[in-house]
């Protein structure tokens, strides 16, 4: 019979090798090179932030830059690099390691009823990747930043600045931590889970966090063939993607966007399961369609493979592949609209409370389903070829993965952040920090649809021509950069709370929130070994008025005791 | 926890049919409004394709719209309404309600509806542009995009100009291609897009409607002078175009003869 | 694993005790555990030779001609068909003995394990001398064509590949002489043999697409 045995039995284990590892006692041991999750979880998010601000002040520049059309302040070749390093930052330093590393890490164990991932050493050596990779694409500001955006085109990037090269090791080595976690995290969630966890109890983070593992996984190492290719066709002339010499720009296109797209979804599932938590636990109501939300997330896990070449739709992509990719893409809206309407429900004939994690949830559903509607126009392949390469299509994935991904992981910290620290956040300010942040944030974007429709590209450092075509052009880039500067100063609010709540914030006990996954039922922040003993899950998390399905936990409050002696020195070999 | 009993609900909550009411109101004014608006008087329509590419662009504004009415309005009508009270016991809770079959299959099938409607759509304008007028009759003119310019190259003219023009009313059959990097040749007021690859000739088949000078852009980044790429395009009427042409080609054979004899030496 | 057949659900809520000093338990869940982690990262493995494979067979579709023809015009030769055609045959050969190397090892024949082991890496590594050869006496380069790109891209990979499972199978070796593993306990030599008949299907797909295509 199946069993969970990891809860009991890992004391047993080798030590080199064992599941839950010995507390240490060295500093270094504790917090650098940790292999305990949460701190894993604390590192990604602590590394992901200092990014993010970077990664911000570079887009505050952009947008200074574009208020005027001649361009305010910088020479092409350096706006080049700003927009460069602004989008792949934020996309490989900021989200994916927000979501994936920050919350998947410190969330997903506690929420499975587990002790650790599959394999803690593994997940500490994917932390340590990320801020080299990090330093690496920053450094290429040293010797010439990446010009080419942050999908690097070929030909144009095979004939980039020599800091095109670090571009690609650092993105390469981000690529292999991903692939590193992604694999821990499937082990994790397939093995580990506590007693009586069957899949269709699983909290809707994990199950997110589950599709987003799988994409990870698969679709990272795509990536690092695409960027190792174009590596060793810069350094060492190597014909791939340039067509002077043989190669085909086009294959370019599919090798990015074969990662590129799933990475879109990377992004957002766990966004998807943060929201679907959150939504829960403030409107005092099991989620509406529990089994839809999970399997949407999934089937979109899926499909996200088949819909790469929408991105290429004016690329020179044949004919007859336009249409299944077009017909794909319409299809990946039905799952993602179901999501939106169960969302929508959940809401319906709750008792809402709105915490400043509630308010960005809600922020999320209204920008997301914005941006999901937009995404519908650029699917459509004729309306495509207009609204192909403008601000129309910066404004959609703002919409996206700024309403979407970045309102989802602000959320989660607002949620997650009394569980983290022990300490609860001060309400009036995050819920400051929520409306300048949703004003800020729409006047920047929403703008730029119609930007882009009039006829304002991408990546341009200055807009004469759009501007003799457009007459309002300056004034709608101004208003642009206006709640640009808004949006900015918002996050600052968020890291004063943070500080604030060190400070000043009252102990949060087990349960601020009255939630009911199993992360809420131990201590905040939780002990070392995360679970005295491992619970037994009975149902589904979701139904407050039952009483709360976990067995195993009653006696929490009480000192861990050792399970058993260690056996005798028995080698178990479960190493290679 | 406390256990708490779930309160009941009969009905949709205070207000809702009246809410919904209000949004389909705003809906139907809102397709009125888009059906009824005149594109070309924001943005020109110069091309058959650009009013096809605008219907369908209306299509979606109406549907894609009522869904955000829908969806924004019932997420902000819902979190008013249903929002915890002061006067409502701390561990009170909404009503416990996880599924609603009828609901979801309704709010899949909807939507699937919509989306085949446009993909229909979607496909005959798309089916236009690839395949559509490439008569014997139409006008064959090659795009030639390079580092930071473009170039057309004319049947009948031996070297490329600097300049686009084009015959109103006559059917164009555009061959893209570059001789560098990836530029994207775009004419906004023709709706009309694609990518010059190196090595690769894409195709786009249209017919000027509207005459004027407009303005070509680039879209996609191609090195330092991105964002200054840009060419002229002038739709004038076939006679025009012909003087236009005869005196490109009368340049082009003067420009030729004094280096003819250069050559020989 | 804890995926629960319904009816101990309904028996006990899907609660099992499982007793702390159960060594066995432990061993066979770390196993289960290592095992999927490193079917995932061989099904990583196969995504990352199958995004050049695709890059290969896209370039090869993108030119008329196959070989391609160099910048002076001259069509590209073919590649060695016979020699290639050896050389896996060797490296098939070492697929066998390893397979007959971990038998041996359930059998608890030891001597035996230790032989078959050691046909295995010597065949690896007289692949590797034959892919140096061949490397060295081919008419075309890395940089020169497409399809020097692809090739030495693709068997590079492949070599390095092999090259890492023969040190890997080295220090299996070394390992089982020290008595890391048991008869009972030997999930390290499961996953070296797993590497390596994963590196011989790979070889079967470039071989394959290089010499019979």
């Amino acid at each position: 019979m199946a069993v969970s045995a990891i809860g009991y039995g890992q004391q047993t284990f080798d030590q080199e090798h064992d599941h839950i590892h010995p507390e240490p006692d060295s500093f270094i041991r504790k917090y650098v090179f940790s292999i305990d999750h949460k701190i894993i979880g604390f590192q990604y998010m602590i590394t992901g932030f200092l990014f993010f601000v970077i990664a911000g002040l570079l887009a505050e520049v952009i947008r200074i830059q574009l208020l005027t059309p001649a361009g305010a302040i910088l020479k092409p070749e350096v706006y080049n690099g700003v927009y460069t390093l602004h989008g792949t930052a934020m996309v490989w330093m900021v989200i994916i390691p927000l979501v994936t590393g920050g919350f998947g890490n410190f969330v997903m164990p506690l929420q499975i009823g587990a002790r650790d991932v599959a394999f803690p050493w593994l997940n500490m050596v994917s932390f340590w990747i990320f801020p080299v990779s990090g330093m690496l694409l920053f450094a290429s500001v040293l010797v010439g930043a990446p010009d080419a955006g942050w999908t690097e085109y070929a030909p144009i990037s095979v004939q980039g600045p020599p800091g095109t090269n670090l571009w690609c090791a650092a993105i390469f080595l981000i690529g292999i931590s991903s692939t590193m976690t992604g694999l821990n995290f499937m082990v994790t969630i397939a093995k580990m889970r506590a007693p009586g966890m069957t899949w269709t109890r699983m909290p809707l983070f994990t199950w997110a966090t589950f599709a987003t593992a799988l994409i990870n996984m698969v679709a990272t190492v795509a990536l690092s063939a695409a960027l190792a290719a174009l590596f060793i066709e810069r350094v060492f002339g190597v014909p791939f993607f340039d067509p002077a010499h043989g190669g085909s720009p086009i294959l370019w296109q599919h090798m990015f966007w074969f990662y590129s797209h799933p990475a879109v979804y990377i992004m957002i599932l766990p966004a998807f399961g943060i929201i679907s938590e959150v939504l829960p636990t403030f409107a005092r109501k099991p989620i509406f369609g529990y089994k839809m939300i999970a399997f949407s997330s999934l089937s979109i896990a899926i499909l996200g493979f088949a819909v790469w070449a929408h991105h290429m739709f004016t690329s020179g992509l044949a004919p007859w592949l336009q249409l299944p990719f077009m017909l794909i893409t319409m299809v990946i809206g039905i799952p993602t609209g179901i999501k939106i309407f169960s969302w929508m429900a959940t809401l319906w004939g709750g008792k809402i409370h709105f915490s400043p994690a509630m308010l960005f949830a809600v922020g999320f559903l209204l920008t997301f389903s914005f941006g999901g509607v937009t995404g519908v126009f650029l699917a459509s392949v004729p309306a495509d070829l207009h609204e192909h390469g403008t601000y129309f299509v910066v404004a959609h994935f703002h919409y996206v993965l700024f309403g979407g991904s970045v309102f989802g992981i602000f959320s989660g910290m607002y949620y997650w952040w009394p569980k983290m620290t022990g300490r609860l956040m001060n309400e009036a300010l995050g819920k400051w920090h929520f409306w300048t942040t949703f004003i800020g944030f729409n006047g920047t974007f929403l703008p730029m649809h119609w930007l882009g429709l009039y006829g304002m590209p991408r990546r341009y450092a200055s807009y004469p021509a759009f501007a003799a075509l457009y007459p309002q052009a300056q004034f709608w880039n101004d208003v642009a950069s206006g709640f640009s500067f808004l949006m900015a100063s918002s996050t600052l609010l968020f890291f004063a709370n943070m500080l604030w709540s060190f400070k000043y914030g009252k102990p949060a006990g087990k349960n601020p929130w009255g939630a009911r996954t199993l992360e809420w039922m131990i201590a905040s922040p939780p002990p070392y070994y995360n679970f005295k003993h491992i619970p037994a899950v009975l149902d589904n998390p979701y139904y407050f008025d039952k009483p709360l399905p976990y067995r195993n936990l009653e006696d929490e409050d009480t000192p861990l005791e050792k399970p058993v002696d260690k056996p005798a020195s028995h080698r178990t070999g479960a190493h290679a | 926890m406390a256990q708490v009993v779930a309160p009941q609900q009969k009905g949709m909550g205070p207000g809702f049919w009246t809410v919904t009411l209000i949004m389909t109101a705003i809906n139907i004014i809102w397709g009125f409004f888009v059906t009824n608006l005149d594109f070309g008087t924001l943005i020109p329509e110069a091309s058959d394709r650009a009013v096809d590419i605008d219907n369908l662009f209306k299509f979606m504004a109406v549907f894609g719209g009522a869904i955000t009415v829908y969806v924004t309005g019932y997420i902000v009508y819902f979190c008013i309404v249903w929002r915890r009270r002061a006067t409502d016991p701390p561990d009170a809770i909404g009503i416990q309600i996880h599924d609603a079959p009828a609901l979801e299959i309704w709010w899949t099938i909807i939507p699937a509806i919509l989306l085949a409607v446009l993909s229909w759509l979607s496909v005959k304008v798309w089916a236009q542009i690839q395949f559509g007028t490439a008569t014997a009759t139409a006008l064959s003119t090659e795009v030639i995009a390079h580092q930071f310019a473009y170039s057309f190259r004319y049947p009948g003219l031996a070297d490329p100009v600097d300049e686009m023009h084009l015959p109103i009313g006559k059917p164009v059959h555009l061959i893209v291609t570059s001789t560098d990097v990836i530029h994207s040749f775009w004419v906004p007021d023709m709706r009309l897009k694609a990518d010059t690859v190196p090595g690769i000739t894409q195709y786009l088949n249209f017919t000027p409607t509207r005459l004027g000078t407009y303005t070509i852009e680039c879209t996609e980044f191609c090195g330092l002078a991105h964002s200054q790429m840009s060419g002229k395009l002038v739709v004038e009427s076939p006679e025009q175009f012909q003087t236009w042409l005869d005196r490109q080609k009368l340049a082009q054979s003067k420009a030729a003869a004094p280096s003819n004899p250069g050559e020989k030496k | 694993m804890a995926v629960l057949s319904t009816s101990a659900l309904n028996a006990n809520h899907g609660v099992i005790e499982v007793r702390y000093d159960d060594v066995d338990r432990a061993y066979s869940v770390q196993r289960d555990l290592r095992l999927l982690g490193f079917a995932l990262f061989l099904l990583s493995d196969i995504v990352l030779f199958s995004m050049f494979i695709f890059a290969y067979l896209y370039l090869r579709n993108s030119v008329p001609l196959w070989p391609p023809v160099n910048s002076l015009g001259h069509q590209l030769p073919r590649f060695d068909l016979a020699f290639a055609t050896m050389n896996s045959v060797v490296l098939f050969g070492s697929g066998v003995t390893m397979h007959f190397a971990l038998e041996a090892w359930k059998r608890v024949e030891r001597s035996a394990f230790f032989a078959w082991l050691f046909a295995t890496i010597v065949l690896g590594v007289c692949f590797l001398l034959g892919q140096a050869y061949e490397y060295h006496s081919i008419a075309i380069t890395w940089a020169g064509s497409t399809m020097g790109a692809t090739f030495f891209t693709l068997t590079g990979m492949h070599g390095l590949h092999v090259f890492v499972g023969v040190v890997y199978l080295a220090i299996l070796g070394i390992q089982a002489s020290r008595g890391v593993y048991t008869p009972a306990k030997y999930f390290g030599l499961t996953a070296g043999t797993l590497y390596w008949h994963f590196v011989d299907v790979i070889w079967v797909a470039l071989f394959f697409l290089f010499y019979l295509m």
